[in-house]
């Protein structure tokens, strides 16, 4: 039997994990292990992908993965009865208190003036950016990890200058299976830190060491911060901190960072291990009475054979040798073994399998969860279920509910949508738009008064007051927009809305998690590009960008009204729906074309963690609007601010560089001249046309602004119904505004945005093509 | 041309000026330091 046919609320003993390379190893590394208990709790509403429980956390997967897993359904009695273990008592610290385990001022001090680097690692959802947020206070730079678009966050500690904390990504395991994986590996093996602080969720506890057992793999100096302790002793739980601190061979400290609580303490035992460099104790993790010591007899042997191999390749050994029995071919191949001893390698591993009777991943997961599970036994009282898993099922009911979800979802975006584009950050905007109105004005008299020539008059005020101004009206929407979004984030609803939008998704080739930045996209493209940061796979993460512009952004709808009002007064409604929904249907036909052409292949496999819904915390939600803001206002006073002086100098001069009092004579016009032909076949044949499209370019808005200029609003004369129509379809389907094509240049680079923006304005020339051709057929001239 | 005239323009240069800079910045040409292991102040750092 596979767990694909498990009904919901059955449990079961996983048996075996079919499947191969990263995908399988992926599923090990989450703790979907041969031995392992498992309870289905339900399908998403559309059937699939289904959401299980295992080691105490939720898990999603979809059914053609779930399919591969064998299983043996578990009578309800027997699970129950393995639960009950008794603990004995013992003496140790409590939330906030420091342990026992150092003998301090030991060891080999650094110097005392050296930097002490910290990696912060920890899985997602287990509070790492509190903890990060609560360590470093606002002083943070925000970058990139080198070569790939993963964020990364630095800072020193608050009152330690002399220290730096890097945030790595949230990670279930340091094999190579995503990019955030392989980031945060190569940072702890290239860039050396001087310790690891280990964050665990210790409501997740058996989940998170898995990742702790890699961690201490490294021989780097590790304290683990217990997480949550606050909810673990308040649903009835417990940890004898000093007893894992002895089975772990680091410091441990309970701490609870959405409360402050520990974390002090956790500080001052980051701080001795990184200057004494107290390396781990415990290495060994693999019990050599487990299952007649295969593993342990493997990986020892492996240790002594690769040896030298490691120590000139810089890699702790214990480390590369559970990665070749995993068979990472990454650190195979920085190891630059030869012939005999890859042979002899294969040879130690096939044995062990014969012996362990598991494969190779599956027997190193097994040691690994069983070294987990034998720390929980002596040490981990498990708390009943808690408070927030109870509330969260209860919200589940309704939010990932059959008949309830796609409703709520629907109603969560619509309300999201009204407070950010109708309410709130319409508001804010408008006040922005009236404070650099009022500016400009004041610099407008201003430079009259000072007498300043006409030509710079113009650049100042037309140019960069007008350009940069328009630009910048957008902030308060993208701050608005990602406060709704950082809160259903934070909350643990977008993963729940991946969840229910899978099957859907999957169809036009990508993930659940796109929705969230498609939606983004029918309000500003700029924020749809950036928020696919969070997808796991470059491939969805490409794909979706490029998908983006087919989205009707808000900007666009000044041009839809203009052009309705004009032309289509009866039928405005059908119009604008219309609209909308060719927009869609393009990107449906495009993301076929992608997936058979550029992005062959499937979407990820959507095996995710369903978090408990959490409270958001006000100050991570005010850090990312800062970084947002911040990064948004770089935008608009480089990239922008040159475009709109470009843009300006078109607009006011000639190829002899002389100012034009006409703007027909000017180097935009002669430009707009040339692609008039290009136009013509659509019945949009006309220079101011041309022209306004351009300044499109810039910023959507301004297509009408131009328009009403150079008609001197009489554009109705210029165009007919269908040379209306098609110029309708033109303005949905072509280029996104010059704001979204430098996000979209920084998250996919230079190739890709010019290609984007060539393959959409082609999409535009062929649709409008079309629709012109069917307003003639349909007698509409 | 006033002396109000050259200082805008001057002012104007210089934010462009800056403006390149951060740009090229960004890109990671121009601006960037050649240390990307340990600095990473550019977006887009390849290296």
């Amino acid at each position: 039997m596979t767990l694909k046919e498990l009904k919901a609320g059955q449990s079961a003993v996983i048996e075996a994990v079919g499947g191969e390379g990263a995908l399988r190893q992926h599923f090990l590394d989450m703790g979907v292990i041969p031995g392992a208990e498992v309870t289905m709790l339900k399908l998403a509403p559309m059937g699939d992908p289904m959401e299980l429980q295992i080691h105490g956390y939720s898990l999603t997967l979809r059914l053609a993965d779930a399919d591969r897993i064998e299983i043996t359904p578990l009578s309800e009695k027997s699970a129950v009865a393995a639960q009950k273990k008794k603990k004995s008592k013992s003496h140790h610290p409590g939330l906030g208190e420091g342990g026992i385990f150092h003998a301090k001022g030991d060891g080999d001090p650094l110097p005392d003036d050296e930097q002490l680097t910290f990696a912060l690692v920890g899985n997602q959802n287990c509070g790492k950016t509190t903890l990060f947020n609560r360590l470093t206070g606002s002083n943070q730079h925000v970058g990139n990890f080198p070569g790939v678009t993963v964020d990364r966050k630095d800072g020193p500690i608050k009152g330690y200058p002399n220290t730096l904390v890097t945030d790595l990504p949230g990670i279930y395991s340091m094999s190579p299976y995503s990019s955030e994986e392989i980031v945060s590996r190569n940072f702890v093996l290239d860039n050396k830190p001087r310790a690891i602080i280990n964050i665990v969720d210790a409501m997740n506890i058996e989940r998170n060491l898995y990742l702790t057992m890699q961690l201490l793999e490294m021989n780097i100096p590790m304290v683990v911060a217990l997480n949550m302790m606050d909810e673990v002793s308040g649903n009835g739980g417990s940890v004898d901190i000093n007893s894992m601190e002895q089975l772990l061979g680091v410091p441990v400290v309970p701490i609870s960072a959405s409360k402050n609580k520990g974390v002090d303490e956790l500080i001052d035992h980051a701080l001795h291990i990184a200057h004494y460099q107290e390396r781990p104790l415990q290495q060994d993790l693999c019990d050599e009475r487990h299952k007649n010591g295969a593993v342990h007899r493997c990986l020892h042997g492996i240790i002594a054979l690769i040896d030298d191999h490691a120590k000139s390749a810089g890699i702790p050994v214990r480390f590369a040798a559970s990665k070749l029995v995993e068979g990472d071919k990454l650190i195979l191949r920085q190891l630059q073994l030869d012939e005999n001893e890859q042979e002899m390698l294969e040879h130690i591993i096939s044995q062990m399998e014969k012996e362990r009777g598991l494969d190779r991943s599956a027997a190193v997961a097994d040691m690994r969860f069983a070294f987990i599970r034998r720390i929980c036994d002596e040490t981990v009282i498990k708390p009943h279920e808690s408070k927030e898993t109870i509330r969260s099922r209860r919200i589940d009911k309704l939010l990932t509910g059959k008949f309830t979800a796609i409703p709520a979802f629907i109603a969560i975006m619509i309300l999201v949508f009204l407070l950010t584009f109708n309410v709130i950050g319409a508001w804010l905007q408008g006040l922005l738009e009236n404070g650099v109105d009022l500016l400009t004005k004041a610099a407008d008299s201003a430079l009259v008064e000072l007498g300043i020539n006409e030509t710079i008059h113009s650049l100042v005020i037309d140019g960069i007051f007008a350009g940069v101004g328009s630009v910048l009206s957008f902030l308060p929407v993208i701050v608005t927009l990602f406060f709704f979004l950082s809160l259903l984030e934070d909350s643990g609803y977008i993963a729940r809305v991946a969840f229910v939008m899978d099957k859907l998704l999957r169809k036009i080739g990508l993930s659940g998690r796109s929705i969230v930045p498609l939606l983004i996209g029918f309000g500003c493209t700029v924020p749809a590009v950036m928020s696919t940061r969070t997808l796991p796979s470059e491939r969805d993460r490409k794909m979706t960008i490029l998908l983006t512009p087919f989205v009707s952004c808000t900007a666009k709808l000044p041009i839809y009204a203009f052009f309705v009002s004009a032309f289509f007064p009866k039928r405005g409604g059908l119009i604008m729906a219309g609209l909308y929904i060719l927009g869609i249907l393009m990107g449906i036909v495009t993301a076929l074309l992608y997936r058979k052409t550029i992005f062959r292949g499937e979407a990820v496999p959507f095996v995710m963690e369903l978090p408990n819904y959490r409270m958001p915390s006000f100050r991570n939600v005010v850090q990312l609007l800062w970084e947002k803001a911040k990064d948004f206002l770089q935008r608009a006073f480089s990239v922008i601010l040159i475009a709109t002086v470009v843009v300006w100098f078109m607009q006011n001069f000639d190829f002899g560089f002389n100012m034009v009092k006409d703007s027909e004579n000017s180097i935009l016009a002669s430009v707009a001249g040339l692609l008039e032909p290009v136009f013509r076949p659509v019945g949009l044949g006309n220079w101011r046309i041309v022209t306004s499209l351009i300044t499109g370019f810039m910023a959507k808005e301004s297509v009408v602004s131009t328009l009403e200029v150079l008609f001197g609003g009489n554009v109705g004369a210029a165009l007919t119904t269908a040379g209306a129509a098609s110029l309708l379809v033109f303005s949905l389907l072509y280029t996104p505004c010059v704001a979204a094509i430098a996000a979209v240049k920084r998250e996919l680079g230079k190739k890709w945005a010019f290609t984007m923006v060539i393959f959409q304005c082609t999409v535009a020339w062929a649709a409008a093509l079309v629709i012109k051709f069917i307003c003639l057929c349909l007698g509409v001239n | 041309m006033n002396i109000y005239d050259i200082i805008i323009l001057v002012c104007i240069a210089a934010g462009l000026f800056l403006a390149v800079r951060s740009t090229l910045k960004q890109k990671g040409k121009g601006g960037c330091c050649g240390n990307c292991s340990t600095c990473h102040q550019c977006k887009s750092c390849t290296k």
